[in-house]
Parts: structure tokens; C-alpha cells; sequence
């Protein structure tokens, strides 16, 4: 009888070119069903194409990758405008489709045009690729030169991960979101935990969750050092894929699946917290946090921009004015539309905030709000490491969730938002 | 490339080397890693370029998850054309992993390395023993061999000579 499988090892079977049943420990080579790019391409990944002495990037693989020019803002300097344009010839001259500028986060963009489907192998060159894995699929990051690799042959060579299990049951208490929920795991487990390792989430709480708050989580699989972050296939997976004339391959592990360790949480006993600085996995609860003053409040990323984000910020503004700078960058322009005709952008513009254009943003020190020496700064997005977001080893950058980020705007500090009465 | 002789003088870092730190954002614009590599480490020690210039041949001496965070290859990249001659940390993020070996950046991982080394002792790095010397405490410790199918790339001079083979094999350049 053959060993039971993890969703990991079943995927990276499919996807095996010798179709072979493999196993953590492993290593096999794959044809990812789609690949996701931005400014890595042009920056890294063209010259070394060059380099290679290849003319043209493989067919079938052109086909399935999805270019998002998201890093690098909208005409923001000359050199990543001379960026943006290579990246348009070359898209153009391979016959790969691409999101200009302006078109919003590749994390939220590739699954909005259907690029992530259940079973799916799915290779980006950008580490919070593993946010597909929300539609339970095996979703991971890789370097300029792999995705070389990939537009020469088309297919490239994985470890198969061992897999760590985590288990969330029971409700969450109000004002205690997803977010919440995997910064707890960050602070318990800290960010190598997972490290050359896969993360399968399960348990009651999953399934409560919406698709939104599930990417959340799988988009930090990376902040616990996780290759893919995985979440269970169910009916509001199937509902909120965009119709699409892709497969979907709905995957479920054996039930006698090796898992290397399985942590239990108990969704009831959380609260809201955020990740102190200057690691993702200093994480604190809010309410023994005492008074921290904040300079700025940046909301946005490939972590807590969706529209579901809003509509939590949106219930708990109720006609206050932000006492903090507050900068608002929807996930994608899709979102931000949606934002406008749902009367957001006037609700957060009312209350104080800048309404921005869809880009990474300051999330990793890019446009729109990078921090400087000294400030105090709350954000939504996924990493706090020293000068990330702008600054130096003086710049404070505390994550946490939308809900406690618009009520910190409004209370001019860190509170969460048990603390707006 | 030269895996077995590897000789320079230990440049010691902490715990969590992440990307951010090893290649700020800011200075990904200028792509070519001649002038990006001027900026390595410089959230955290901004003269690292410089004193690795004046020393001459450069080992990093890091600690527990080196590389972790983007996957962005200019941190391999920069740190290689600073001149740093090989990495040998407590342990290294994945991504950052691949992305050394891809780019042809020695790396070893040796567990208890940042207790065994000081700043500015002279090492010897053979990643075919997967050992490194520390020649001024006249010490030897054995670290995390790379297998033969990681060290035959890094051997190689990383993965884009390969793909130049692969490409005149399957005539793709024509």
C-alpha cells in the first residue's frame, strides 16, 4: 500500500514531468501550472534571459504567466520608468500578458484573473507568492535566475517540503481577525520555525474565515519561514474564484499524512496583537502595549487590502476624523473601484485619510509613505524589519490588523478596536 | 569556480540577516550589482563595502536564518560583488538558499559558527568537506555538506552558465 500524502507532496506529484509519486525529501522536476512576475523581471530576471543566449521565452510557459508591475509605483523615478517599458517590449514580444503599472498588488491581481485554482503548482518571483495558497494550491517564491530557468525549458527542479500542521478551532472573539490569528502563531512559533517547510492550515476556524482573511494568513506563511502556506479546499474557495476556463484540482491530504509537527490553536482564547519592532515575530498583545503615539498609519499590501479589509474599517469609522496620518492603498484597481462605489474613498477621505493608487506602496520602502528615522509608524502589511518600510534601526514599525490600524488612526496611538467606544 | 580553497577574513553578523537589511530597497534601481553591491548590509553596518575593499578577501560569519524575508537575488548578488567570497551562517532562509547557489555565492551552513569565529580571523572554506578552518584559533568545524547536485552548480559558476549549455544543446538560439 502506497504512504499517504501531504497536499504538498500530492501537488508536486501532479506536477512531476516523470508523473511519480513523491515525497518530503525528495527532489523532482516540475512544470508550475502558472508563474507570477513584477519588477524582478526587468531589474534581474531579462539580462540574464539575454545572458543565456535564448531569443524567446517558452511557449507554453508564456502562456501561463502573468506579469504585474506592482513594486515600482507609476512613473516614479526615470530608471523604473525605463523598467516599466522593457518590461511592456518584452511582454509584449514573447506574447505574455501583463498589468501595467496602476493595476494594483500582484498578490491580489493573480488570483483576481483566475491565475490561482485549487491543486495548482503556482512559481512567483516575489516571496509572498505563497499568498495562493489560500486557494489550496502549492504556491511558492523563487529568485530571477529560477524564473530564467523557467522562460528557457519551462519546467524547474523542487524540494519536496516536509509539512508542518497548524490547527485553529473554535470562534474568534469580536475584533479578533485572521491577522490576529497568525501573529499569534509568529509569536509562539517564531520565523524559522517552518523553515524549508511547508504549513497546511485546518480546523473549524479555517472554514469560518472568508477567502479574504484566509490569503491574509497564507500570505505570511514566508514570516514563519514557510515555502507554500495552504489552506483547505471548501465551497467559499469555489465561490470566490473568478470564472475562469482553467481546472481547478481540489486537494486534500490523506488522512494518514506525515506531518514533521502539529500545532493546536484555540481560536477563542485570542486577542488582538501586533508584532513589535523589528521582526515579525515580536509579537505582543495590543492591551499590554501602554501609550505608543503614532507618526503614521499605512494601510495596504498584498497582506490587508482587500475589500473585505474596508468593509471591517469602514464599520468602525462611524463618522470620527483620523487623529494620525493615515495613507490608504487599495489592494488592486478592482478593489479600489469597488471601494469607490460602496462610498469608501469618501469615508476614509471624510475621516482624513490619503486615498492612493494600487501599488506595493511603502510596504517594502517603495512610494507613498516610506518612514524615516525616529517615526512611530502602524501598518497592515506583512514584514518590520530594520529600514524596510524607510529609516533606520530608530524607524518603530508595528504590524497588526486593519481593524486595530483605522482604530489606532482614530485614537492617535496603538489601541485595538476594543478600545473605540 | 574555486569551492575547495576559499580564503578570506571573517566579517561577523548577528541573527536574521534579512534581505531588507542586506539589500535595502532603495538601492535595487541601480541594477547592475557593481553599483548595488555598495549598498550591502547598509541598513545595519552602511561601511561594509568600504572595509570589505580595504581588507581584501571577505567571509560573512552570520547566525541563525541569514537571508530571510524578499526573495530578491540582488542580496546574493551584492553581497558576491562586494567581493565576500563565501557565507557561512547557523542557518539560512530557503529562498536566499537557492538564490546563493543560483547566483554562484558559496555558502555553508555550520551550526555553533558564531561562537567559533571572531571578527577578522582568517578562515579557510573547502565546501567539498563542507568544513571551515579558523586558522587564527587553529580550530576546524565540520558543517551541512551541499550535496554533489548543489556544489556541481555552484562549481558551475551558478545556474546561468548551465542554462548557456542548455540552450546551445536544444539550439534555442537560433
Amino acid at each position: 500500500m502506497s504512504k499517504g500524502q501531504t497536499i504538498s507532496e500530492k501537488i508536486l506529484s501532479r506536477q512531476s514531468i516523470d508523473d511519480r509519486s513523491v515525497y518530503a525529501g525528495d527532489r523532482v522536476d516540475v512544470k508550475p501550472n502558472t508563474v507570477l512576475t513584477n519588477e524582478m523581471l526587468p531589474m534581474v530576471s531579462i539580462s540574464k534571459f539575454y545572458q543565456t543566449g535564448a531569443k524567446k521565452v517558452n511557449q507554453e510557459l508564456a502562456k501561463n504567466m502573468l506579469i504585474i508591475l506592482d513594486h515600482g509605483g507609476f512613473g516614479t523615478t526615470d530608471k523604473m520608468v525605463n523598467f516599466h517599458e522593457l518590461t511592456r517590449n518584452f511582454a509584449s514580444n514573447n506574447g505574455i500578458a501583463l498589468d501595467d503599472a496602476g493595476s494594483g498588488i500582484s498578490h491580489v491581481v493573480f488570483h483576481e484573473k483566475g491565475f490561482a485554482q485549487p491543486g495548482y503548482l503556482i512559481l512567483g518571483t516575489d516571496s509572498h507568492t505563497v499568498t495562493h495558497g489560500a486557494f489550496n494550491s502549492f504556491s511558492k517564491g523563487i529568485g530571477g535566475s529560477d524564473l530564467v530557468e523557467l522562460m528557457v525549458k519551462g519546467t524547474t527542479w523542487l524540494d519536496v517540503p516536509e509539512t508542518n500542521l497548524v490547527r485553529v478551532d473554535g470562534i474568534l472573539p469580536q475584533h479578533v481577525y485572521s491577522k490576529d490569528v497568525l501573529l499569534h502563531v509568529n509569536g509562539e512559533k517564531k520565523m524559522t520555525w517552518s523553515t524549508d517547510k511547508a504549513i497546511e492550515w485546518q480546523g473549524s476556524t479555517i472554514h469560518h474565515l472568508s477567502m479574504e482573511a484566509r490569503l491574509t494568513m497564507s500570505n505570511m506563511a514566508i514570516e514563519q519561514g514557510g515555502v507554500a502556506g495552504i489552506m483547505p479546499y471548501d465551497d467559499k474557495t469555489k465561490e470566490y474564484l473568478p470564472p475562469t476556463n482553467r481546472d481547478a484540482f481540489p486537494v486534500e491530504a490523506d488522512e494518514d499524512a506525515e506531518y514533521t509537527e502539529i500545532f493546536e490553536v484555540d481560536a477563542t482564547t485570542l486577542e488582538p496583537v501586533v508584532a513589535a519592532p523589528h521582526s515579525p515575530d515580536n509579537v505582543k498583545p495590543v492591551s499590554e502595549l501602554g501609550d505608543i503615539e503614532l507618526d503614521q498609519v499605512f494601510i495596504g499590501s498584498c497582506t490587508n487590502a482587500r475589500i473585505e479589509d474596508f468593509d471591517i474599517m469602514a464599520k468602525l469609522i462611524k463618522g470620527r476624523k483620523f487623529k494620525t496620518r493615515t495613507i490608504v492603498i487599495p489592494g488592486s484597481a478592482k478593489v479600489g473601484l469597488e471601494a469607490a462605489k460602496k462610498g469608501y474613498v469618501e469615508l476614509f477621505m471624510e475621516a482624513g485619510a490619503t486615498w492612493a493608487y494600487s501599488t506595493c506602496g511603502a510596504c517594502y520602502g517603495g512610494s507613498l509613505g516610506r518612514a524615516g528615522p525616529g517615526m512611530k509608524v502602524l501598518s497592515t502589511t506583512n514584514r518590520n524589519f530594520i529600514g524596510r518600510m524607510g529609516g533606520d534601526k530608530t524607524t518603530e514599525v508595528y504590524l497588526g490588523s486593519p481593524a486595530t490600524a483605522v482604530s489606532s488612526a482614530i485614537m492617535g496611538k496603538i489601541v485595538s478596536a476594543k478600545d473605540l467606544v | 569556480m574555486e569551492v575547495s580553497n576559499i580564503r578570506g577574513k571573517a566579517m561577523k553578523f548577528g541573527d536574521k540577516m534579512n534581505t531588507d537589511i542586506i539589500i535595502p530597497s532603495q538601492y535595487l534601481e541601480h541594477s547592475d550589482p557593481n553599483v548595488y553591491c555598495k549598498y550591502v548590509m547598509a541598513a545595519i553596518r552602511p561601511s561594509t563595502w568600504e572595509e570589505i575593499q580595504e581588507r581584501g578577501d571577505t567571509v560573512f560569519i552570520g547566525g541563525i536564518d541569514f537571508g530571510s524575508g524578499s526573495s530578491r537575488e540582488q542580496a546574493p548578488d551584492a553581497i558576491k560583488f562586494a567581493g565576500v567570497k563565501c557565507v557561512v551562517a547557523e542557518s539560512f532562509a530557503t529562498i536566499f538558499f537557492r538564490n546563493c547557489v543560483n547566483v554562484g555565492l558559496p555558502l555553508l551552513e555550520v551550526k555553533g559558527i558564531s561562537e567559533k569565529v571572531d571578527e577578522g580571523d582568517e578562515v579557510v572554506v573547502d565546501l567539498h568537506q563542507g568544513v571551515i578552518i579558523n586558522q587564527t584559533r587553529n580550530i576546524t568545524i565540520q558543517g551541512q555538506k551541499l550535496e554533489p547536485f548543489l556544489l556541481n552548480k555552484m562549481e558551475k559558476g551558478g545556474l546561468i552558465p548551465e542554462l548557456q549549455d542548455y540552450v546551445k544543446q536544444h539550439q534555442l538560439d537560433q
